[in-house]
């Protein structure tokens, strides 16, 4: 029963008892986009653009439609088992395209290493800061080895609650921050050069990782044609969520006060006082749990898929190992410093992954099928 | 059928698992620090901690310590060698600097404050006008270790304080072209008694203002409900100055920036609803033609206290309205350096539209 296709069959044919309604692909989508990042996003941006980075914001999400738009070229082009690995075999041949399957499936192991440790960060910091952190990533592990072993489906289940909760969090913050707003701070509207704006733009992409998991969930949708315009939708709700709390942020804080703020949008929810709970943060941080689980899952599935196609491996195998590997390098790195620095390495190769490779298979794929006909 | 079962039982195991790993607190093993001052000693700082025993239910006695340390930030390890349980100040609600700590600059310790995540950012800052440990150590204090924060907490609610807070002192501390303050105490006939706001220019305390223009501070940034001011007023055929009793019952100020090049000019509009009850015995609440009167003289008295306060601020190059940010907020380069200079010639206007709209009973 392990993944859902089946341990033993290894075609890469889906049958109909393992794939999810066309609507449901935004949950997985919204899940593997916002992540820890949406708690500390607006410190990021506003390093050069200052207080006009909500233009960045608007720039990053309408770059994303256009890659979005890409995917859907790119795999709606070939007949058979629609994803990444396959693509890549017919592109650069057998060795060349399973090099850059082996990249894609490290990229994916690596996204849920950060999503993990960043998350377990916090709790250090807000919660337990001396706390042996062995176990409980054991026990975090585990629920995610539970969670993908369901396959697709049940990872989708997963970030359909992740999606409910994380909404249920947001409109109250929206609500109680107002009396808290100073709609000065937003002004003046432009006071930034263009290229500040385009930097900052690229610091926003990072918010954005994660819509590459399409690449290997799109076969595993009933229909994926009729997927796109709901990709579209998630692409359009993500960077208002974004855009909605960014704005926020900025009339919360004073530009120089967002700068020495680690956690804005922590900070924000502390600001509220509700009957019984003292301090609100500590609850959103716990809500959180259940969003990491699911966006680890996403990742970690879609590698173990990755290997499955690509090298005939058991997923259950991959999964052992992927969980094992993050495990014991989150065990290793211990410092802020180290995490800093590998969060930025992932987000430059994110970076590269989302706007250097895709478009470059986009162009590949259209010469290809101009040349030959349907690949 | 099994399998699910199975699954099932793993992952309540596993639920049951995560809560049971962590620090735990028992309140009895702890020492909650509840109020914290600071004080300017020989080299470096003098804090103060108020922490409450918690011996039994629904009783709290108080504890006292006193630390000397270099800075700020190795007072609470200081701390922790004078007691018997570890120091926890998740509870921390009041931090009180003495007069010539917070004259000398109180950056350091609010930094520290707000580094802690444990710390919550509602928790509120003052000025004491002598050493914070002679005002913690009034007896009525001792009585209730969050006496100075529910006291600011309810004067912001039902008196003349503007709304303030860990985080909108930080907001005013970082935000271009403002100013913060923080509540200003004294003793008087051994009591604590907030007598006003005490000004800060960067991060040193400044001036102090009493809290009839606290309450001019309160209208001129927020809705100042509740908020109340003696009126003075002279009647057709008195001779002697009478004194009425103005409750603001809801008020908005609105901010127009008229020119923005040096000299800059404000016009500054405050709309007041008011509630008129303690009056002269000569006058009557029921007559048109004296409540108009009364308007008026509240108007004016606004008005004019509002200019005389906004030139205390000028002289004292003190911002605590934000005037800076409003004209930063009109241009596109904004120099903080700049506009300090041409600060105490920015011009201002102000119109206060009083209504009253409620009398009390009668009488």
């Amino acid at each position: 029963m392990l993944f859902g296709e089946g341990d033993k069959s290894l075609s890469n044919e889906i049958s109909d008892k393992y794939t999810i309604s066309p609507h449901l692909i935004v949950f997985p989508l919204y899940v593997s986009m916002v992540g820890v990042g949406i708690l500390t996003y607006e410190r990021r941006v506003i390093e050069h653009a200052g207080y006009n980075a909500w233009i960045s914001v608007m720039i990053t999400g309408i770059s994303m439609h256009f890659l979005i738009w890409m995917l859907y070229k790119i795999l709606s082009s070939i007949d058979d088992s629609r994803d990444i690995v396959t693509i890549n075999h017919k592109l650069f041949g057998k060795f060349f395209g399973n090099l850059i399957n082996f990249a894609i499936v490290l990229y994916f192991v690596f996204g849920a290493f950060i999503k993990f440790k960043v998350y377990m960060e916090m709790i250090q910091v807000w919660f337990f800061p001396s706390m042996n952190f062995l176990p409980v990533s054991i026990v975090i592990l585990l629920l995610v080895y539970y969670a993908v072993s369901g396959g697709i489906r049940s990872v989708t289940g997963i970030a359909v609650w992740a999606t409910i909760i994380s909404c249920v969090s947001i409109i109250p913050q929206v609500l109680l921050t107002f009396p808290f707003l100073y709609p000065m701070n937003l002004l003046p509207l432009l006071n930034h050069s263009a290229s500040d704006i385009l930097l900052s733009s690229k610091d926003m992409a990072f918010e954005y990782l994660g819509v590459e998991t399409l690449l290997f969930l799109y076969p595993f949708v009933r229909t994926p044609e009729k997927s796109q315009k709901w990709a579209h939708l998630i692409m359009i709700l993500v960077t208002l969520l974004y855009l909605m709390i960014l704005i926020l942020a900025f009339m919360f804080f004073t530009e120089e006060q967002l700068r020495h703020t680690i956690w804005p949008t922590l900070n924000m929810i502390g600001i509220f006082e509700v009957p019984l709970l003292q301090r609100l943060e500590y609850l959103a941080i716990s809500l959180w749990f259940i969003k990491i689980i699911a966006g680890i899952s996403i990742f970690i599935w879609a590698a173990c898929r990755g290997m499955k196609i690509a090298f005939h491996l058991r997923p259950r195998i991959s999964l052992i190992v992927f969980l094992t590997a993050i495990t014991a390098l989150s065990h290793f790195i211990i410092d802020h410093r180290t995490v800093e620095r590998v969060s930025e390495i992932y987000s430059n190769v994110g970076l590269y992954f989302l706007y250097a490779y895709i478009p470059f298979v986009f162009l590949c794929v259209m010469i290809r099928r101009k040349l030959t006909g349907p690949i | 059928m099994m399998e699910l079962r199975s699954r099932t039982f793993l992952i309540i195991v596993l639920c049951m698992l995560l809560t049971a790993c962590g620090d735990k607190n028992i309140v009895n093993s702890i020492k909650f620090v509840q109020t914290i001052g600071y004080d300017a000693a020989q080299n470096g700082v003098a804090s103060s901690a108020v922490i409450a025993n918690y011996e039994e239910q629904g009783k709290a006695k108080l504890e006292f310590y006193v630390t000397e340390s270099k800075s700020v930030y190795d007072s609470m390890p200081k701390l922790n060698m004078k007691l018997d349980f570890p120091i926890e100040y998740g509870q921390l609600r009041m931090a009180l600097f003495g007069d010539s700590f917070a004259r000398r600059g109180i950056t350091t310790a609010i930094e520290s404050l707000i580094r802690d995540p444990k710390i919550s950012s509602r928790m509120h800052l003052g000025v004491a006008d002598r050493a914070a440990l002679e005002l913690l150590n009034i007896p009525e204090n001792r009585r209730d270790p969050y006496f100075l924060s529910d006291m600011i907490e309810q004067n912001m609610k039902y008196g003349n304080l503007p709304r303030m807070n860990l985080h909108l002192t930080f907001f005013n501390f970082y935000g271009d072209g403002r100013d913060f303050f923080l509540p200003h105490f004294t003793v008087e006939r051994d009591e604590i008694k907030l007598d006003g706001i005490a000004l800060f220019k960067g991060d040193k305390f400044k001036t102090k203002i009493g809290i009839r223009d606290s309450f001019l501070l309160k209208l001129l940034l927020e809705d100042s409900k509740n908020g109340s001011v003696m009126v003075p007023m002279t009647g057709a055929n008195q001779t002697r100055e009478e004194y009425f009793l103005m409750n603001s019952i809801g008020s908005k100020p609105t901010y127009k920036v008229i020119r923005t090049a040096s000299p800059a000019s404000v016009a500054i509009h405050v709309k007041l609803n008011a509630q008129v009850k303690d009056v002269p015995q000569w006058i009557d609440l029921t007559s048109e033609d004296q409540l108009a009167l009364l308007e008026k003289s509240i108007e004016v008295y606004c008005e004019s206290e509002i200019q005389k306060f906004i030139s205390l601020c000028k002289r004292n190059n003190v911002d605590p309205l934000g005037l800076g940010d409003l004209i930063r907020s009109r241009l596109k380069v904004w120099n903080s350096q700049e506009f300090e200079e041409q600060y105490k010639s920015l011009a201002t206007t102000v119109r206060v539209n009083a209504r009253i709209i409620r009398i009390g009973a009668g009488g």
